[in-house]
C-alpha cells in the first residue's frame, strides 16, 4: 500500500457512539438495533461488516446513508457530517433488487446520473454515452430498453451494480452483493468489487459469506445484537492463523527440520498421506517456515490464511462465545 | 435543485403512466362517454344537461378516486418495493424527493386529463353535440384542479400513515369536502353555537364544491378567468400548504423499506 497513489482516496467514515432504538413495535416495545457503536471504515480500503441476521448490519448501513436518524452519536466522512450533498460520493447496492419494475434499465441509469453527476454530465448526449458504457460493463448492452420486471435475477443484480457505480463513487456500500447469484455471476461480482478496491474506493461490504470477506476485505467489524464485538485486520498479522501444506515430509522429519533450522513451533500438524498440513498463529512464524521449506527445495502445495480457523473465530463472535 | 426535482418528477410520471390504473381509467372514460351520450340521446328533454351531468359526474368521481389512490400509494409503494432506499441514498433531500414525486403525479394527472378531454370531445362529436365551449372547458379544468388538491391531500396522509389508512382517511376527507357546503346550508336555528362554528369552520377551510362549477356549464355567458381567480388561488394555496406540511413531517424521522 505504501507505494500506491492515494491522492484520490476517500476519507475514512467514522461512526462515533451511535445508538438506534426502534420504537415502532407496540407489542414488543422498543427494539435496540445499534448500541453505542463506534467504528471506522478506512478510506480506500474494503471493510467487511459481519454478524448474524438481526445483528444491526443493515441498520448501520441505513444510518450511514441517512435513511435512519441516530438517537445519539455522529457519523462523519473525514471531518464532515454525511450530509445530503456528501451522498453524491456514495454508491449503494441494496441486498435485494429494489429498482422499480416498470422502468427500463436505461431509464434507471439515466435517473441515477441526473441525480449524482451534477453539471458535469448535464448534456443528454454525455449521459447517453455514460449509460451505454455502464450497460456494456455489466453485459447488458442488448437489454437497456427492457423493463426491469422482465430482467432475470442475475441481470437485475448486474443492473444494480451498474446503478451503484455509474457515477464512480468514492464510497461503495454493498449489502450482500452476491446474494442469489449463480457461481459464475458470483465470481463476476467479486471481480468487480476487486476492481473497485484497486481504484481505492472505500468499500463497506456487508455479507454472510466469509470466503468473500477473506478474499476482498482488509478489515472487518463483527456486530452482535447491535454491539460491536470484534474488529480486526485481514492482511498479514500476528493473530491470524496460517497454514502451509508441504509434500514428502512426515512429522518426525519436520521436527528434525525445525530444530536444525531453529524454526518456531507449529500450532497444529495434520498428516494426510504424504501431505503435511502445518498451522501457525501469526504471519511471521508461517512466513519463516515457508522461506526455509522453499530454500531447502521442499514442495509447498499451499500457503495462506487458515479460512477454517478464521471462520471458527468469527462464528464464536456470532454466537456469543469468547 | 430544479434538475433533481425534474428527474424525480419525470421518473414518477413514467412509472404512473405505465401503471395499469392509467389504462383502466382510459377504458372507464370511454364507457362514461358512451353512457352519457346514450342517456342524453334517449332522454326527451334537457339532453345537454343530462349529457354533462352524467359525463362530468363520472369523470369527477373517477379522477378523484384515482387522485386519492395514487397519492396514498406514493410513499407506501416506494417503501414496499424498497425503491425509497436507493432513491434517498442519492444526494437528494427528502422534501425534494417528496415534491418531485408529487410533481410527477400532477404531471400524470394532467396527461390523463388531456386524454380524458380528448375522449370526451370525440364522444360529443360522435353524438352530434359539436365542439366544447370555453365555459365547458373551464369547468373541466376546475375539476382537474380539484384532483390536484385531492392528490396533495392523499400525499400528505401517505406521509403520516400507512397506505390503507391513508386511503380511507383520504376518501373520508373527500366526502367531507364535498358535503361541507351542504352541511352549512342544512344548519338550522336549533343547531348549537358550537356545532355551527365547527361546521362553518370546516366548510371555510375544506370545501371541494369550490372546484365544482357544473351548474355554470349551461350558462350562455363564458366563464371569465378573473371570476375563477378565487377558486384557482384557493386550490393552489391548499396544495402548497399540504405539501409544505408533508415535507416538514417527511424530513424528520426514519425512512426505510418495509
Amino acid at each position: 500500500m505504501q507505494n500506491e497513489d492515494l491522492s484520490t482516496v476517500a476519507d475514512d467514515i467514522a461512526i462515533n457512539g451511535v445508538r438506534k432504538v426502534f420504537k415502532t413495535d407496540l407489542l414488543r416495545g422498543p427494539q435496540l438495533a445499534v448500541n453505542n457503536l463506534s467504528c471506522r471504515f478506512a478510506g480506500g480500503r474494503c471493510t467487511g461488516l459481519l454478524g448474524h441476521n438481526g445483528a444491526g448490519k443493515t441498520t448501520t448501513i441505513r444510518l450511514i446513508l441517512g435513511l435512519l436518524k441516530p438517537d445519539q452519536g455522529t457519523i462523519k466522512c473525514g471531518n464532515d457530517d454525511l450530509s445530503t450533498q456528501q451522498r453524491a460520493r456514495i454508491g449503494y447496492l441494496p441486498e435485494v433488487n429494489k429498482l422499480p419494475g416498470l422502468l427500463t434499465a436505461r431509464e434507471v441509469l439515466n435517473y441515477q446520473l441526473r441525480l449524482f453527476s451534477g453539471p458535469a454530465l448535464k448534456p443528454a448526449e454525455d449521459r447517453r454515452q455514460a449509460v451505454n458504457a455502464a450497460l456494456a460493463a455489466v453485459d447488458l448492452t442488448g437489454h437497456g430498453d427492457k423493463l426491469i420486471s422482465r430482467l432475470s435475477k442475475g441481470m437485475a443484480r448486474r443492473l444494480g451494480w451498474a446503478q451503484a457505480t455509474i457515477h464512480q463513487p468514492q464510497i461503495l456500500i454493498l449489502d450482500e452483493p452476491a446474494s442469489g447469484l449463480d457461481p459464475l455471476a458470483r465470481r463476476q461480482m467479486i471481480s468487480w468489487i476487486a476492481a473497485e478496491k484497486k481504484r481505492h474506493t472505500t468499500i463497506i461490504l456487508c455479507t454472510h459469506e466469509l470466503s468473500q470477506v477473506m478474499e476482498l476485505c482488509d478489515f472487518y467489524h463483527v456486530l452482535r445484537r447491535g454491539d460491536l464485538v470484534a474488529s480486526g485486520s485481514l492482511g498479514p498479522n500476528a493473530t491470524q492463523s496460517y497454514t502451509i501444506k508441504v509434500s514428502g515430509l512426515r512429522s518426525d522429519a519436520l521436527e528434525r527440520f525445525a530444530s536444525k533450522e531453529g524454526l518456531p513451533p507449529w500450532r497444529h500438524l495434520r498428516q494426510e498421506g504424504i501431505l503435511a498440513e502445518l498451522s501457525f498463529v501469526g504471519y511471521e512464524h508461517s512466513a519463516r517456515w515457508l522461506q526455509m521449506l522453499l530454500a531447502h527445495g521442499f514442495v509447498v502445495t499451499h500457503f495462506g490464511a487458515d479460512l477454517q480457523a478464521f471462520e471458527e473465530s468469527l462464528l464464536r463472535h456470532y454466537g456469543g462465545g469468547t | 435543485m430544479l434538475g433533481k426535482l425534474r428527474a424525480v418528477a419525470w421518473q414518477n410520471c413514467t412509472l404512473l403512466r405505465r401503471d395499469q390504473i392509467t389504462r383502466a381509467v382510459t377504458v372507464a372514460v370511454v364507457v362514461i362517454t358512451l353512457a352519457a351520450g346514450l342517456a342524453s340521446t334517449w332522454s326527451v328533454e334537457d339532453r345537454v344537461k343530462i349529457l354533462f351531468d352524467v359525463g362530468y359526474f363520472g369523470m369527477q368521481l373517477l379522477g378523484s378516486l384515482v387522485a386519492i389512490f395514487w397519492g396514498s400509494k406514493l410513499v407506501s409503494d416506494s417503501r414496499q418495493d424498497g425503491a425509497i432506499e436507493w432513491q434517498l441514498a442519492a444526494p437528494l433531500s427528502r422534501p425534494e424527493w417528496l415534491i418531485g414525486k408529487y410533481l410527477g403525479l400532477a404531471l400524470t394527472q394532467l396527461f390523463l386529463a388531456t386524454v380524458i378531454l380528448a375522449i370526451w370531445q370525440l364522444g360529443l362529436l360522435a353524438f352530434g353535440y359539436g365542439l366544447l365551449t370555453d365555459a365547458q372547458v373551464a369547468v373541466y379544468l376546475m375539476m382537474v384542479l380539484g384532483w390536484l388538491v385531492l392528490s396533495a391531500l392523499a400525499v400528505t396522509l401517505a406521509v403520516l400513515m400507512r397506505f390503507a389508512l391513508a386511503l380511507f382517511a383520504g376518501l373520508g376527507l373527500w366526502l367531507i369536502g364535498l358535503t361541507s357546503q351542504s352541511a352549512v346550508a342544512a344548519l338550522g336555528p336549533e343547531s348549537s353555537g358550537t356545532s355551527q362554528a365547527v361546521v362553518r369552520g370546516i366548510a371555510r377551510v375544506w370545501n371541494l364544491q369550490h372546484f365544482n362549477l357544473i351548474d355554470r356549464v349551461l350558462e350562455p355567458r363564458a366563464i371569465q378567468p378573473s371570476a375563477l381567480s378565487d377558486q384557482i388561488g384557493y386550490g393552489f394555496l391548499l396544495v402548497a400548504m399540504m405539501l409544505t406540511f408533508a415535507s416538514l413531517v417527511f424530513r424528520r424521522g426514519d425512512v426505510a423499506a418495509a
